[in-house]
């Protein structure tokens, strides 16, 4: 039985070796024909019949050798076949007409062959034409050409095979269910819900669950793994979605709600491993389930076996290591993923705190420059229930500088009666209070009367001594000291100085970081440039500058925040931003976060849309967040390695058991275990090694977790953070546990099924 | 008692090695009644082993059929197959083949459990059939801890546990001591009067094989009734 087995895997690794050779070559000989033309079609045409014929005479070749005589369970196409050719399948007596199997199998061929010559027939003039997908699109079609030979060769080869027309039938049922199932679920998500993660996150779950129970429905229908139908299908449903992506219309993308440059890769990953891991899950769930014939779910004796089996070789030798090195390496693999993205998560939900706590959670928006009716609209909102503050503002760019530095900023002009603006900015107060905003008057250092300039520098002088060190000190910029020059003027008032001096300073709140890069303090003058002017000087239009008192200090605990924001009264940012009577938006905090999707499209509802706009604070900051998320996938999908290594042990592990049991799978086959059921006994072997890791990486990263987010202190000048953030999300581990044990899962299958493929009789004559 | 179990109907076996075709059986035609007890005897490589894997369905012929109550086994799906084997056939191969992890008792219980019977059903049926083939003092002993002579008992209790139809033998008592044989065969014709278990019995033993009422040769891959000669020449 080694001998064959030697023999039937050298021959398959001869087939996949000729396979990926032969998909080499057309690929190579395709680049030498001219983009674009005739020629190129026919070489298209020409080298997808060759590859049908190839893999034809291949099929039929396998099909010839695999007399009941030759032993045929490990060959690939053995693999790929199953059970299905050898007399007692099921089907054998159900042959339907001739004319059904070449229309199934012509059917299957013109979807391929459309898919393959199209984007190659129509790629030069549509993707430059269409221009909206982008490089994205000109990839996939390149994709879908590289992936064409291997579609061929294999439809060619199962065609060789199968004659039979059940099989191509049920493929096609298969995948007219997979791809109704997945529509059906994407359709029904986008009624579940406005939030387009969601949406997303439903669509996806909709194609797992077709996969999985297309998977099952095959195997439950076959009474075997089906893998001839799972490879059509998954072949067909993942090169219609590149069909649809490169040459459909460019909106069928925007369905996905995939940002474009995700799109390539989710495409690309999805359908062909995704899917046909899933198909494969659902298929041998199934053939689990029923393939004795019966339903039958029990798998009492089997685990007892199992665990015999595994006990046993724990004492000798090669199987134990190697066991006990699969279990590790699943343990790893789920302790580093539970740790990492739970710090990760912390990270992230540090931010959006940080986030939700300073910015606006919606904010609504006016096209052009006229929102000046915004008291009613803020009438209009607050009426809406669910909404918590509700803040008009001006916002706009500026200068702000002293004597000891200067820096870009972003002034804030908002209500300081108002409660609604005001709140959560009273929280992050540190120095001064935000109702100086209001009475300038009371900021402590302020004079009422001055002559600008000499007020400026009287204040100066008695509040901060920093600001007088670093007078002696050059003006860090010609601006500045262009500024300076305009403001002392010999104490004379510039027109676009501020008019009445007798009133004192307005106020004007910066934060922690503004602070340390200005060098000054609660009571001291800083001076704002806008570049917007209304004035037109001698030299063309001239900067605004006005000087503003600080009046407090706040530290939201964001640094781009601290360092960027200034709040100024809503007054004083219209006139000086030269926006009288008009603000920039209105800010909205909602009291429950999650209704975020509900509450912007109730709000656009109540406003009629066009010329207000309504976004939300993902949508804002939303390539911080898209950059989050992909970085999560990308640990994710890197960590999962892990297990993917620990998992090839797994398979390892099981292949030396089944060849060391030969005997054993014999003995229970001929006193009646089902394939079945010899199945489920080595499954339940490596699902134990995958659960077993699973559960010890679960409880060694919580504990990590917990030991990180107690003990960790982190440099709070560098990160910004006291402690190492972690947040355990249970949807989380349980996602990661759970991935542990279906890829641990999808590890025993080839074992598994070539130890229910072994006939009797061969592990009987072994001795 | 006389009806027809099973029909062998130009059965054929070959097997390839490297290039060449080896024939082991030739075309066999046989009927078999229910209750019937038969014995093939044979040279060595003769194809009895062979010929009594294709009967229990453990090896498929290259043509010919198999039929079983007037029905060809092998146009079953596997899994009737499998379940088949569970019910109607009881196997003792020539090499006892015992599973070396399990006892006795759970051998023993190992096809019952396959049905999904519960465990202590299956542990006290397997209780029982080792009473019945004199192993009650063995049930906790694994086969590395069994003698040869109790290894092959525990395998026919095993291939006995769940009362099939036919019993399979290949060689049972090759390796027993003749009052140990006898007691077994004693056993085996007993179980052949009270539940009319059909048994084909191959050994090398004429002294065993002159037990039976029906006496096949296989010759060539042939079987030859010699029933009549046996008895003229005992
Ligand atoms: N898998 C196989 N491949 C090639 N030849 C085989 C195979 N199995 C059996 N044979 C051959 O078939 C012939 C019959 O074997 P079989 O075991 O049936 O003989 P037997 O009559 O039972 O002999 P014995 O009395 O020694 O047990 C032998 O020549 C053997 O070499
Ligand atoms: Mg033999």
């Amino acid at each position: 039985m080694r001998r064959s087995f030697a023999r039937a895997t050298g021959g398959g690794l001869v087939g996949a070796a000729a396979t990926l050779l032969g998909q080499w070559g057309c690929a190579s000989v395709l680049e030498f024909l001219p983009m674009g033309t005739r020629a190129q079609a026919t070489g298209v045409a020409l080298s997808t019949m060759i590859l049908l014929g190839v893999g034809f005479v291949v099929g039929l070749r396998a099909r010839h050798r695999s007399t009941v005589d030759r032993p045929r369970a490990f060959t690939l196409f053995g693999l790929l076949s199953g059970p299905d050719l050898e007399q007692g399948d099921p089907a054998a007596g159900r042959a339907l007409p001739k004319g059904v199997i070449w229309a199934a199998a012509g059917f299957l061929l013109v979807v391929g062959i459309a898919g393959y010559v199209m984007p190659w027939a129509l790629g030069g003039l549509s993707l430059a034409s269409l221009g909206q997908g982008g490089m994205g699109r000109a990839m996939l079609a390149t994709d879908a050409t590289l992936f064409g030979p291997l579609l061929f060769l294999t439809v060619g080869a199962m065609l060789g095979l199968h004659t039979r027309a059940f099989t191509v039938l049920t493929s096609m049922g298969g995948l007219a269910m997979l791809v109704a199932g997945s529509f059906v679920g994407g359709y029904l998500a986008r009624y579940a819900s406005y939030d387009a993660n969601t949406i997303a996150g439903l669509t996806v779950l909709g194609v797992v669950i077709s996969s999985l129970s297309t998977g099952f429905v095959l195997a439950w229908i076959r009474q075997r793994l089906a893998f001839v139908e799972l490879s059509l299908v998954a072949l067909y449903a993942g090169y219609l979605v590149f069909l649809a992506a490169s040459i459909g219309p460019a909106s069928l993308l925007k369905s996905f709600n995939l940002p474009e440059e995700q799109v390539f890769l989710a495409l690309a990953a999805i359908p062909l491993i995704g899917v046909f891991a899933l198909l494969t899950v659902g298929s041998s769930i199934g053939f689990l389930l029923h393939g004795g014939g019966r339903f039958d779910p029990g798998f009492r004796y089997e685990f007892s076996v199992a665990l015999r089996y595994l006990r046993a070789h724990r004492r000798d030798g090669m199987v134990g290591v190697v066991t006990t090195i699969a279990v590790v390496g699943v343990t790893l693999g789920v302790t580093a993923l539970v740790v990492v993205l739970s710090v990760m998560s912390g990270f992230e939900e540090d931010l959006k705190q940080k986030i939700l706590g300073a910015h606006a959670h919606i904010v609504i928006g006016k096209h052009g420059d006229d929102f000046s009716e915004y008291v009613d609209v803020e009438e209009e909102v607050k009426s809406l229930p669910g909404i918590d503050t509700v803040a008009a503002f001006v916002l706009g760019d500026a200068m702000i500088s002293t004597d000891a530095g200067l820096s870009g900023t972003l002034v804030k002009g908002i209500d300081p009666t108002s409660w609604g603006a005001t709140r959560d900015l009273r929280k992050a107060m540190i120095q001064g209070r935000l109702e100086y905003l209001g009475e300038p008057s009371e900021i402590p250092g302020a004079r009422s009367i001055s002559a600008p300039g000499l007020e400026a520098y009287g204040a100066s002088a008695t509040s901060s001594p920093s600001a007088v060190e670093a007078r002696g000190g050059k003006a860090s910029t010609d601006g500045q000291r262009a500024a300076d020059g305009l403001a002392l003027g010999l104490g004379v008032p510039l027109p676009h100085e501020d008019k009445i001096a007798s009133r004192p300073l307005p106020g004007i709140l910066i934060g922690r970081e503004l602070k340390k890069t200005l060098r000054v303090n609660v009571g001291d003058t800083v001076k704002l440039v806008s570049p917007i002017s209304e004035e037109i000087g001698p030299m063309g239009p001239t900067p605004k500058l006005r000087r503003f008192r600080v009046a407090g200090i706040f530290y939201s605990g964001m640094y781009e925040y601290d360092a960027k924001f200034t709040y100024i009264e809503m007054g004083q940012a219209q006139r000086f931003l030269g926006s009288r009577g008009r603000v920039t938006g209105i800010e909205l905090k909602i009291l429950d976060i999650d209704d975020t999707a509900e509450m912007v499209e109730a709000l656009k509802r109540r406003l009629g849309g066009h010329p207000y706009t309504v976004r939300d604070w993902r949508e804002m900051n939303k390539e911080l967040f898209s950059a989050l998320l992909l970085e999560k996938l990308a640990m994710f999908i890197g960590l999962t390695m892990i297990i993917m290594v620990a998992s090839f042990l797994i398979v390892a592990t099981l292949v030396m058991i089944v060849l060391q049991r030969g005997k054993e799978i014999a003995i229970l086959k001929s006193i009646g275990a089902s394939d079945a059921s010899v199945m489920k006994i080595f499954v339940v072997q490596g699902v134990i090694v995958g659960v077993g890791g699973a559960l010890l990486g679960v409880a060694f990263g919580l504990v990590l977790c917990l030991i990180l987010g107690r003990f960790v202190s982190l440099d709070e000048n560098m990160f910004y953070i006291a402690q190492l953030p972690v947040v355990v999300d249970s949807i989380e581990v349980a996602a990661i546990g759970l991935s542990a044990v279906v890829i641990s899962y999808l590890a025993t299958i080839y074992p598994a099924m070539t130890a229910a493929q072994l006939r009797p009789v061969e592990g009987l004559r072994d001795d | 008692m006389t009806e027809t179990l099973v029909e062998v109907q130009g059965l054929k076996k070959n097997y390839w090695l490297e290039d060449h075709e080896i024939e082991v059986l030739r075309g066999l035609d046989l009927t078999i009644r229910a209750g019937e007890r038969v014995s093939i005897t044979g040279p060595s490589g003769s194809g009895k082993s062979t010929f009594l894997h294709v009967l229990g369905t453990l090896d498929q012929p290259s043509s010919g059929r198999v039929l079983y109550d007037g029905e060809d086994v092998f146009r079953r799906s596997p899994a009737k197959i499998a379940a088949f084997r569970n019910k109607t056939i009881g196997f003792v191969f020539q090499f006892h083949h015992l599973l070396p992890e399990f006892t006795a008792q759970e051998n023993v219980a190992m096809p019952a459990l396959i049905q999904r019977m519960s465990k202590e059903e299956a542990s006290m049926r397997a209780a029982a059939t080792l009473t019945a083939v004199g192993l009650q003092h063995r049930l906790a002993h694994r086969p590395g801890e069994l003698s040869g002579g109790e290894q092959q008992r525990v395998a026919i209790a095993r291939a006995l546990v769940l009362s099939p139809r036919v019993l399979l033998a290949d060689e049972p008592t090759g390796n027993l001591d003749e009052a140990s044989a006898a007691s077994i065969h004693d056993l085996l014709d007993e179980m052949n009067e009270r539940t009319g278990l059909t048994i084909l019995l191959v050994t090398h033993s004429s002294r065993l094989a002159k037990r039976m009422p029906r006496r096949l040769n296989m010759v060539e891959g042939r079987l030859v009734d010699v029933s009549a000669e046996i008895s003229t020449a005992a």
